[in-house]
């Protein structure tokens, strides 16, 4: 049973991965690897960057974030991604959404508890 | 519109639209679905049970959905299999550019292993490889780094299949007189032919696979309003086809004179992935060190 948790879990942060670079990107432009690293500083939100980077392409193709190479102090330049001006505004959607739903079940999680 | 007003029509359009579902997981949502429409129809009317559960493909999907979470994981770039037998993926739908760009050439999926473009088994993922070796960054090619590709690099990569086609052509118009009656077309573990056909049906089908092939996507890529995208990675499908019939031919002719040993098969089967990750490697690594030459003069200019 705890696999199966465990890859619920998982469907959770996978759907929730595309708000959370949207975020991440909202503070600052990050290149590949930086964008992998803040979400392993944050427990719970890690993901790889096998997960991380189709998701960033296809950002790129939604015209949600846009990138530009700039020069590296080691090795060939980064490329650094940043929010587009669709990607600021769907950051304010996808977080509205998400605090609605957020309300939502907690709310309805609250009344489970106090039934028991 | 689909005439879907009776329940066995309905649960017949939705069964056509899970054809890629798993045959246990597909009976047990149309039998759960039937009874459920029953009930419904006992109640209000067969056409109106129907009625309200509205567009049966958009039903399917969502029983798709509850069974294959992952089956949107295409939209990220990850590609899927149609499904699995004897535990291999298969794919039957034909080979597309973007499936190419999913499969072959995909540096931000770390799988090697990909479901094949066509067929049963699976396919490398040259992107992933090119990134193992150390060669690119998952995200160092973009969709902007074919349109940077010097144009002279891209006619080169282009022209490779061609070149390829023509000297198994002409390879097996020379050999032909050489070859006997009956030539290989099957080898054991040890290297020795063990199945026989004759030449006419092995060279008139090689001869077919180098010509039709390129003659179509030639057709179809050299067009004006093609990207370089769809031309690079087309062109790279084509090279590994080519480069795979040479091989035969080549093996073919090499065994009627005087025998062609395992290592041949071997050398083949490494050209199929050598050539085509050339041929993607060496123009897009052109088109990205002109992106960062573009880059580094901006920089240079906004300090």
């Amino acid at each position: 049973m705890a696999a199966e948790r465990d890859s619920r879990v998982s469907q959770f942060r996978k759907g929730a991965l595309e708000l959370v670079i949207l975020a991440l990107l909202d503070r600052g432009e990050l290149y590949g690897v930086e964008i992998v690293d803040r979400l392993a500083e944050r427990p719970g939100l890690e993901a790889s960057a096998g997960t991380v980077y189709p998701l960033l392409s296809r950002l790129k193709k939604a015209g949600v974030v846009d990138t530009t190479w700039r020069e590296s102090p080691v090795g060939p330049p980064r490329k650094y991604y940043r929010l587009s001006a669709a990607g600021t505004q769907e950051l304010g959607e996808m977080s509205r959404s998400w605090r609605d739903i957020a309300v939502a079940i907690d709310g309805l999680l609250a009344e489970g508890v106090h039934d028991e | 519109m689909n005439d879907t007003h009776t329940i066995a029509a309905y649960l017949a359009e939705v069964r056509r639209h899970l054809s890629s579902l798993g045959a246990s997981e597909r009976d047990e949502a149309l039998a759960e679905l039937e009874s459920l429409l029953r009930i419904d129809a006992d109640r209000v009317g067969e056409a109106a049970a129907v009625a309200a559960l509205g567009d049966p493909a958009v039903y399917a999907a969502g029983v798709f959905e509850a069974f294959e979470p992952d089956h949107e994981a295409e939209a990220d770039g990850r590609p899927v299999p149609q499904g699995h037998v004897l535990g291999m993926p298969y794919d039957f739908r034909g080979a597309s550019v973007e499936r190419i760009g999913s499969r072959v050439w995909n540096p931000a999926d770390p799988r090697i292993f990909m479901p094949r473009m066509f067929g049963v088994g699976w396919t490398f993922n040259l992107g992933a490889i090119a990134v193992k070796l150390g060669l690119i960054r998952p995200d160092d090619v973009g969709d902007e780094s074919y349109d940077r590709i010097p144009t002279g690099a891209l006619q080169a990569t282009l022209a490779v299949p061609a070149v390829l086609a023509t000297a198994a052509v002409a390879l097996m118009l020379v050999a032909w007189p050489t070859l006997p009656a009956e030539v290989p077309i099957h080898w054991g573990v040890s290297g020795q032919p063990d199945d026989w056909a004759s030449r006419t049906v092995v060279i008139g089908a090689l001869l077919a696979l180098a010509i039709v092939p390129a003659a179509l996507t030639y057709a179809r890529i050299l067009r004006p309003q093609v990207s370089a995208r769809s031309r690079l990675l087309a062109a790279a499908g084509l090279g590994m086809e080519t480069v795979l019939v040479l091989g035969i031919a080549a093996v073919t002719v090499a065994d009627a004179n005087g025998g062609a040993s395992g290592n041949w098969i071997l050398l083949v089967v490494l050209a199929t992935v050598i050539v085509p990750f050339l041929m993607l490697y060496m123009p897009l690594r052109a088109g990205l060190r002109a992106e960062w030459r573009e880059a580094r003069t901006q920089d240079g200019r906004s300090d």
